[in-house]
């Protein structure tokens, strides 16, 4: 994969779909947002009271559910918009800064709930806004693409390393203990890792070696990139299936796009 | 490169620069510090998932109310966690709305000992607050003799583990809090 463009409709329709479906699960809990709701701004505003009385009452006019449903909206047509419209047009520009500007402002406007998939979107998203915008010119788009494929590495890095330095995983636990919970368990595959303490190591190791290894994915085009590529959409997509975290499959995968053209790139000049 | 690729490119080499420092944030040097002022949006990433010490245990919120005759009733309880469907690997809401609670639990309890344990101290937090609304909004436990204003209390539990005979502990109980006939006339239409 060393087409530039290919690479970028790949990135985007991956991390598209992803945004869709955060939104839309969004709209389905749009009460949420009301008063009684667990994202009541009645509460969350008491961050802003410190503010401006004119920027408090900005902020108040964008926080009711009612313009969260339409903003969400909005960037429900931003994306469908973007995916069929030229790169660097100035359509696909206020897309993107449509996208971008929204997802910082609803980051703030929740407070909670955030995860690693909403951080990995806004860093892909953020590389659309700024490297495929009207004045960008080819040496900037193939930095975009490097930079995604290097956030994705830093990611996968850290947190190999930050299970690494952890007794827990390193004892072979961790899995089993996060399983054995019903917010990201499954009761079943719980009582089965239960009585599998050398499976649970395998599986423990397996992520810490996977994680904190990814990176080398970068200079390994070639069997050793794909080998990493496969672990990372299995691992991805047993996450989604047995702990329901299914935004970070999208999010996740919209990056190996840029990884493997970066990989390619790379060994190219190494060669 | 033209002026506005060049900022683009600084931007994203301090972005890298940022991100990286702030993995160390448990370090808590006087740099990350500065990094939390600046960042109030909380745009740089955290990728330290499930480590390095994974979340090994539910919260569970319960409450219960106080009537005007002193009656008191059984505690109840507001699910955080939703059993998952066979398509939650594609489609899952809860987890936006359910698991939230979970994760403001979470952060309430993580405060508990900067507030030395006090609950004047913990009451006046966001994620308290936040348990508290929604707790408030709940119909009353008993409907009859919630006529009249009365109190609701709220507790949080930690449980270990699937089985309903797994360890479990006290975190926190709130005090008893009035529910204003406002919130009734809403929770009764």
């Amino acid at each position: 994969m060393t087409d530039l463009n290919f690479t970028y409709r790949l990135t985007l329709a991956l991390a598209s779909l992803g945004l869709l479906v955060s939104s839309l699960e969004y709209l389905t809990i749009i009460s949420s947002f009301n008063l009684q709701g667990v994202y009541s701004w009645k509460v969350l505003r008491v961050r802003v009271i410190s503010l401006p009385r004119w920027i408090q009452e900005w902020i108040d006019r964008y926080s009711s559910p009612r313009t969260i449903f339409v903003c969400l909206i909005i960037r429900i047509l931003s994306i469908l918009i973007a995916l069929i419209t030229p790169f660097n047009s100035l359509i696909f520009f206020f897309c993107m800064l449509y996208i971008v500007v929204f997802s910082v402002f609803f980051q703030f406007r929740r407070a909670f709930g955030d995860d690693g998939s909403d951080q990995m979107n806004f860093i892909v998203f953020i590389t659309f806004l700024l490297c495929l915008s009207p004045l960008a010119g080819e040496m900037l788009k193939q930095f975009g693409i490097f930079f995604i494929a290097l956030q994705s590495c830093i990611s996968y890095a850290t947190s190999g390393i930050a299970k690494l330095v952890s007794s827990t995983w390193r004892s072979g636990d961790a899995v089993y203990r996060i399983l054995n919970t019903q917010s990201y368990g499954i009761q079943l595959l719980s009582s089965y890792l239960q009585k599998r303490p050398a499976l649970n190591f395998l599986l423990c190791w397996s992520t810490i070696l996977f994680e904190t290894l990814f990176p080398v994915s970068l200079i390994a085009y070639g069997p050793w990139l794909w080998t990493f590529l496969i672990w990372g959409f299995l691992f991805h997509l047993s996450i989604a299936i047995v702990m329901g975290l299914n935004s970070f499959f999208w999010a996740f995968i919209s990056t190996y796009p840029a990884i493997i053209y970066a990989s390619a790139k790379i060994s190219v000049a190494l060669s | 490169m033209n002026g506005y690729e060049v900022l683009v490119v600084v931007l994203a080499l301090l972005w890298t620069f940022l991100s990286i420092l702030n993995q160390f944030e448990q370090l808590n040097l006087p740099i990350h510090r500065v990094i939390q002022k600046l960042d109030i949006f909380q745009l740089l990433p955290l990728w330290t998932f499930f480590a390095p010490n994974p979340g090994q245990s539910d919260y569970h919120l319960v409450y219960r109310d106080r009537y005007q005759d002193n009656s008191i009733t059984d505690w109840v309880e507001l699910s955080l966690s939703e059993p998952r469907n066979w398509y939650s690997f594609f489609w899952n809401p809860q987890k936006r709305s359910k698991k939230v609670l979970s994760d403001i639990a979470s952060t309430l309890v993580s405060s508990i000992p900067r507030n030395n344990e006090s609950l004047e101290g913990l009451m006046f937090t966001t994620p308290y607050l936040l348990l508290l609304n929604v707790v408030s909004h709940q119909p009353p436990v008993n409907l009859h003799a919630a006529e009249n204003k009365f109190e609701r209390q709220f507790l949080l539990l930690e449980t270990f583990g699937f089985k309903p005979s797994s360890e479990q502990r006290y975190v926190l109980r709130s005090n008893y809090h009035p529910i204003t006939p406002l919130q009734k006339k809403k929770i009764s239409s």
